[in-house]
């Protein structure tokens, strides 16, 4: 790639001759559950784009679930960039370290972004054969920890 | 809103919004709204402007088809999966 990355900021480069757009920044990490009720642990993450390629991190220590639904689907919302539509049916998947996360304390989590899509859910397993999305009341109110990365394709 | 609006780009067939903010500290900020969203009351006027024009109930149906069919892609992924025949015993509950 030619040209120089320095600083924050949106950048351009040429590899070969596709011409890459380059950005980084930050976002807002919000949980909600399913009916959009969301928590008041809100927490910044940084993101960068390269051409359709977006990385984005974010952590949170005490996750808050006051007023969410415990049986509702757990999502965070905010992503930078909606993910491009993706064939298969579950969408992006990140890595993710998590402690105390309630019953799913030692299980196999993964963060997945369904296509389409502007936020990411926990995808999890307690045994490495049979896979679920994480609701609000696998997490501990006040208690729960995550740390999450993920790289996805957005739309352009 | 404390970030200032930089831009508001129009993405997907969906008519996603995708919103560019200049931070305190002069560095981007990004978010997206669906228009399956609520948008804040404090939220830019621009943005609600923008929502108001283009998230038509034929948008908003669309992009509800969508989420249709990707649920039921994801069943068959799912169905697939616990027959076991293609991924041993890797199961995917939705």
């Amino acid at each position: 790639m030619s040209g120089i990355i320095s600083s924050s900021g949106s950048k351009s480069g040429i590899i070969g001759t596709t011409e890459l757009d380059y950005e980084e920044g930050e976002w807002t990490c919000t949980p909600k559950d399913a009916s959009g009720t969301a928590s008041s642990s809100t927490q910044t993450g940084k993101y960068t784009k390269i051409g359709r390629q977006v990385t984005v991190d974010c952590g949170k220590s005490n996750l808050s679930t006051s007023n969410m639904s415990g049986s509702s689907q757990l999502r965070f919302y905010g992503l930078p960039y909606p993910a491009d539509a993706i064939a298969g049916g579950h969408g992006y998947v990140g890595t993710m370290a998590a402690s105390w996360l309630g019953s799913m304390t030692n299980y196999n989590i993964v963060p997945v972004i369904p296509a389409s899509q502007s936020y990411f859910l926990l995808a999890y397993s307690w045994n490495g054969s049979y896979w679920e999305y994480g609701n609000v009341d696998k997490t501990v109110h006040n208690g729960s920890d995550y740390q999450i990365s993920i790289t996805y394709n957005t739309t352009s | 809103m404390a970030n200032r609006l930089e831009k508001i780009e129009v993405v997907t067939d969906f008519k996603h919004l995708q919103i560019r903010e200049i931070t305190g500290s002069g560095g981007y900020h990004r978010r997206v709204l669906t228009c399956d969203q609520t948008l804040a009351e404090d939220e830019h006027q621009e943005i609600k402007d923008k929502a108001k024009e283009l998230w038509t109930d034929e948008v908003k149906t669309a992009w509800a088809t969508y989420l249709a069919e990707q649920q039921a892609e994801k069943q068959k992924a799912i169905d697939e999966s616990n027959e076991g025949e293609q991924f041993g015993q890797s199961n995917f509950k939705g």
